[in-house]
C-alpha cells in the first residue's frame, strides 16, 4: 500500500484516543523537504498529539505514516531517532548537572574509549566545540557551562543541536516558544532557517502563536478538536484573520473586549509600594502607585525583576528594604497572610506547580485561600463545592464534577480555576502574572472579559506580561522594568511595541555596545 | 445522582477498596486454612497484638502523606515510655506519669516537626537523628533497667473488657475513625495534603506550610505518646529495647495501605486495612507452622507486592 501525497514524512488518517476522549479523528499531514510546517489549533485541539505520535511517544489507534514513501512504524522515541525524526519537547530531556558537552553526547557510544568504557573528554569537547562554531553559536552557549546555568533559550538550542548531531532529518518542536522572551525567539528562529537552508531539515512547528508562526513557517495545518480544518495550506495565502477562525471556528472581532481607558486616573490610590528591594538584587528600589479599578501593566524582557517586584508587595519572598501601603496605610509585616488580609490577590505564573494543585479536586483548590482564611478549623465540603459550583457559572469553567481533579481540565479551564481561587476572596487588588500563558485564543478572550468586569466593579489590577499585543490592549498604564529597575511609565495614548522595547532594552543594549 | 456518588467513592478509594478486598480474600482463605484463625479468642489477639503499631501508623500516614516521614516514632515510643515507667514506678501517681508519656512524646513530636518544617532539614535526616538520640536518652536514664510495678489503676483502666474486648482495642478503633475525620475534614488535614502534592502551591494561597508541616510532627508525636501507653497497659514493664523496630513496622502499614511515599496521597481508613493485613499475615504464617525465620521474607514481598500493584493500577488509570 502506497499513499498518493508527495512529502518526506506523511501521516495518513491517524486516529488517538485517550480515555474517554478523542484527541485525533483520521487527520493527515504531510512534510515536504525542509520546510518548516506549523501544526496549529487551539489547546486540546490535538496538534501536539499528532506532534508525539510521528516522534514515537504516542501509538495511533489508526492510520499509517510515511516516511520516503515507506511505510513506517515508530514505536517509541528512539526508533523515531533512529529514522531521523527529533522531538524537543516543552519539558527538556536535558540532565542538569552535566555541561552543554556531555549533554550532547548523552548515549552515543562514539566518545568512549577503551572498549567504549572511558569518556574521551578531548573527543567530547572538540566536537561540541566544532557543533556549536558550525551554526555560529559559540557567543550563546558554553560547552563546558553545567545546563542547570542555562537559560531556558539556550536549553532549547541545545535540545535541537541534540537533534542535529543525532542526524536528525526532521525536527519536531514542540511549543517552542511558550517560555522564552521576543529576542530569544528571534535567535531560535534564526537558527531554524539556518538549519533548513543549510542543512535541508524539516520542522514542525506545534504552536498555537498565529505571528510567529507567520514569521516562521512556510505551511500550516490546523486541527480543531481532533479534526482536519486546513491540510497543508500555503501561508502566504492566508490572513492572521483567517488562521483564528480556522483555530476557533469562529471570528473573534475584538480579543481585548472593549475598555474606556485612562477613567481612573482621579481614583484614589489603593496601593503603593515605596522603593522596594529584594534580597538578590533583581529588584532595585522600585515604587510604584495604583489606583482604584486601574489595570495597570508590567511588563519588560524575562529577568527584568517584574515577577521578583510582585512577589515582594504580595509577600511571597522576602525583601531587603522598602514598604508596601494600602490605602494609606502601612502593612508592618509584609506576609503572604497579611496581603490577603489586606484583600490582595495573587495569581502566579506557572499554574501548574505555583498555583494549582493537580492532584486535589477543583472544589479543593478553588477555595483553598478560604479554607485558609476562614476561623473555623473545620472544612464544610459543601461549601467548597458550592464556590466551585459559583466559579464555574461565573467563570464559565468547562467542568465534570467539581470532585474532579484539576488535572482533568484543560490549560484554559485550569487558569480559569487559578482566576476563580482569588476571586473567592473578593479582592480590591489583584496582582496577575501572564494570565494568558500557554492558553488559547478562546480562552485567552474570556480571561480579558473576566478582567475587565472587575476593573469596572473596581478592582484594581496588576497585570504582568510578555506579551506586549495583549499589556497594550488592556491596560491604563504600562510600568517597563529593566535590569530591575523601574525604566518608564506609558499611559495607553502613548503606547507601542517600538516604545515598550526601547525601554525595556536600550540602556542594555548601550551596555553591550561600550563593551 | 446516587449513582454518581457510588461511582465516586469507588474512584476515590479505590487503592484502599482492592487492599480491603485483598484482606477479605486472604481472611477466608486463612478461615479454611486454619481452623484455630477465625476465632474470636485468635482475632481478639491478633488486634490486641497490632494495636501499638496501628496507633503509630496515624501519625505515619500524616507525616507520610505531608511528604515526610518519622523514622524516630519507635525509640520515642521507648523514651517517652521510659519516663513515664520511671515516675510511675517510684510515685504511683498515674495522672501525672500520662502527662508525662504524652507531655514527652509531643515534645519529640514538635522537636521533629522543628527540624523539618522550620530548619528545612530533610525528614529522614531529621527523624532519624531524633530516633538515635531518644535510644540513647532512654539508656542513659534508665541506665539499661527496666521498669514495671505501675499503679494497678492503668491496668483496671486499659486492660477493663467492654463485652469482652480490652479497652485499648476499643480505644485504637476510636482513634482511627477520630484521626480519619481530622484527615478529610479540618484544615490541618486538607493542608496536610496540600503540602505533600505541592508545598510552593499551598504556600501562595496563604497556607503556613511550614506551622502545618510541624503540626504533622506533633500529631505524630501525640501518636507515639498514646501508643506508648497502650504498650504498658499491655505488657505493664518498659525496658530500654521497648519501642525498636516499631518505625518501620509502621511505615509498612502505611505504605500496605495505599499511602504514597511521594507524599500528597494516603487515608487512614486505608492504613488500617494496610495493618490488618499486616498483622493477620504474621499470624497466620505462626498458626501454619511456618518457621518463623522465614517470615520477614513473607511480609517484605508483601510490601513490595502492595507498592507494585498500586503503582501499576495507578498508571493504568492515567
Amino acid at each position: 500500500m502506497g499513499t498518493n501525497r508527495q512529502g518526506v514524512l506523511v501521516a495518513e488518517n491517524i486516529s488517538k484516543h485517550f480515555g474517554g476522549t478523542q484527541a485525533l479523528s483520521g487527520v493527515s499531514f504531510t512534510l515536504k523537504a525542509g520546510e518548516v510546517h506549523a501544526l496549529m489549533g487551539e489547546n486540546g485541539a490535538g496538534k501536539s498529539t499528532l506532534g508525539k505520535i510521528l516522534a514515537g511517544i504516542h501509538q495511533p489507534d489508526g492510520g499509517e505514516i510515511y516516511l520516503d514513501g515507506q511505510q513506517i512504524h515508530v514505536e517509541n522515541p528512539r526508533a523515531a531517532k533512529e529514522k531521523g525524526i527529533s522531538i524537543v519537547l516543552q519539558e527538556f530531556n536535558l540532565l542538569p548537572d552535566l555541561s552543554v558537552a556531555e549533554n550532547l553526547i548523552v548515549g552515543n557510544d562514539e566518545y568512549y574509549k577503551f572498549g567504549k568504557r572511558v569518556l574521551d573528554k578531548r573527543k567530547m569537547y572538540s566536537h561540541s566545540k566544532e557543533l556549536l562554531s558550525l551554526f555560529k553559536l559559540g557567543a550563546n552557549l558554553d560547552v563546558y557551562e553545567k545546563v542547570k546555568d542555562l537559560t531556558i533559550a539556550q536549553m532549547q538550542i541545545l535540545e535541537i543541536l541534540k537533534a542535529v548531531d543525532a542526524d536528525s532529518r526532521i525536527i519536531i518542536l514542540d511549543e517552542p516558544t511558550a517560555a522564552l522572551s521576543g529576542n530569544e525567539v528571534d535567535q531560535l528562529f534564526e537558527i531554524v532557517r539556518r538549519l533548513q537552508r543549510e542543512k535541508n531539515i524539516g520542522f514542525i512547528i506545534v504552536s498555537h502563536k498565529i505571528e510567529e508562526i507567520f514569521a516562521i513557517a512556510d505551511r500550516v495545518t490546523v486541527f480543531r478538536d481532533g479534526k482536519q480544518i486546513l491540510d497543508g495550506v500555503d501561508l502566504s495565502t492566508l490572513t492572521e484573520n483567517d488562521l483564528v477562525k480556522s483555530m476557533v471556528g469562529r471570528e473573534i472581532t475584538n480579543l481585548y473586549g472593549s475598555r474606556e481607558f485612562g477613567t481612573c486616573k482621579d481614583n484614589e490610590e489603593v496601593l503603593r509600594a515605596e522603593h522596594i528591594t529584594d534580597v538578590h538584587g533583581r529588584v532595585k528600589d522600585v515604587s510604584l502607585s495604583l489606583r482604584k479599578g486601574e489595570i495597570v501593566g508590567l511588563t519588560g524582557v524575562v529577568g527584568a525583576g517584574r515577577t521578583e517586584l510582585a512577589r515582594c508587595i504580595f509577600g511571597i519572598d522576602h525583601k531587603k528594604s522598602g514598604k508596601v501601603f494600602i490605602h494609606g496605610k502601612e502593612i508592618p509585616n509584609v506576609t503572604i497572610r497579611h496581603s490577603i488580609e489586606a484583600k490582595i490577590g495573587f495569581v502566579p505564573e506557572d499554574r501548574k506547580y505555583d498555583g494549582l494543585i493537580l492532584n486535589e479536586s477543583i472544589a479543593d483548590n478553588i477555595s483553598q485561600v478560604l479554607q485558609n482564611m476562614q476561623k473555623s478549623i473545620v472544612i464544610s465540603k459543601k461549601k467548597s463545592v458550592g464556590e466551585a459550583e459559583r466559579m464555574k457559572k461565573e467563570l464559565n469553567i468547562k467542568m465534570g464534577s467539581s470532585y474532579d481533579s484539576v488535572n482533568s481540565l484543560s490549560g484554559g479551564n485550569q487558569q480559569k480555576v487559578l482566576l476563580g481561587k482569588w476571586m473567592l476572596t473578593d479582592p480590591e487588588i489583584l496582582i496577575i502574572d501572564e494570565p494568558t500563558r500557554g492558553i488559547d485564543i478562546a480562552s485567552k478572550s474570556e480571561i480579558y472579559t473576566i478582567l475587565n468586569d472587575l476593573s469596572r466593579a473596581g478592582v484594581t489590577i496588576l497585570m504582568i506580561s510578555s506579551e506586549q499585543p495583549e499589556i497594550i490592549g488592556m491596560c491604563d498604564r504600562i510600568l517597563v522594568m529593566r535590569e530591575g529597575v523601574l525604566a518608564g511609565e506609558l499611559s495607553h495614548e502613548e503606547v507601542s511595541e517600538q516604545r515598550i522595547t526601547a525601554l525595556a532594552t536600550i540602556e542594555s543594549g548601550e551596555k553591550k555596545n561600550e563593551e | 445522582m446516587k449513582n454518581e456518588r457510588m461511582n465516586r467513592f469507588f474512584r476515590t478509594y479505590r487503592s484502599e477498596l482492592s487492599m480491603l478486598l485483598v484482606f477479605v480474600i486472604f481472611y477466608i482463605v486463612m478461615s479454611f486454612a486454619s481452623p484455630a484463625f477465625n476465632t474470636k479468642v485468635n482475632v481478639l489477639n491478633v488486634l490486641s497484638q497490632m494495636s501499638v503499631v496501628a496507633i503509630l501508623a496515624i501519625g505515619q500516614t500524616f507525616v507520610i502523606v505531608s511528604g515526610g516521614i518519622d523514622l524516630a516514632v519507635g525509640m520515642a515510643v521507648g523514651l517517652s515510655g521510659m519516663l513515664g515507667a520511671m515516675y510511675m514506678s517510684k510515685t504511683g501517681n498515674l495522672l501525672v506519669g500520662v502527662l508525662i508519656v504524652i507531655g514527652v512524646a509531643c515534645l519529640i513530636g514538635f522537636f521533629n516537626g522543628f527540624l523539618v518544617g522550620y530548619l528545612r532539614i530533610a525528614a529522614f535526616i531529621a527523624t532519624l537523628g531524633s530516633q538515635v538520640i531518644c535510644n540513647s536518652l532512654t539508656y542513659v536514664l534508665s541506665d539499661g533497667n527496666s521498669y514495671s510495678g505501675f499503679p494497678r489503676m492503668l491496668d483496671t483502666i486499659g486492660n477493663h473488657k467492654f463485652f469482652g474486648i480490652r479497652f485499648y482495642i476499643i480505644f485504637m478503633v476510636l482513634l482511627y475513625i477520630l484521626m480519619t475525620w481530622v484527615m478529610s475534614s479540618t484544615k490541618l488535614g486538607r493542608f496536610t495534603y496540600s503540602i505533600g502534592s505541592n508545598s510552593e502551591a499551598a504556600r501562595l494561597s496563604g497556607i503556613n506550610t511550614r506551622k502545618y508541616t510541624m503540626l504533622c510532627y506533633a500529631v505524630s508525636g501525640l501518636m507515639v505518646g498514646l501508643a506508648a501507653l497502650v504498650n504498658m497497659v499491655r505488657l505493664m514493664a518498659v525496658d530500654p529495647t521497648t519501642g525498636g523496630g516499631l518505625e518501620m513496622d509502621s511505615i509498612a502499614a502505611s505504605v500496605i495501605g495505599g499511602v504514597s511515599m511521594a507524599g500528597g496521597k494516603g487515608t487512614l481508613p486505608g492504613t488500617f486495612v494496610g495493618i490488618l493485613l499486616y498483622s493477620f499475615l504474621r499470624n497466620a504464617l505462626n498458626l501454619l507452622g511456618i518457621n518463623p525465620f522465614w517470615q520477614g521474607t513473607v511480609t517484605g514481598v508483601v510490601i513490595i507486592v502492595a507498592v507494585l500493584a498500586e503503582s501499576f493500577a495507578s498508571k493504568r488509570n492515567k
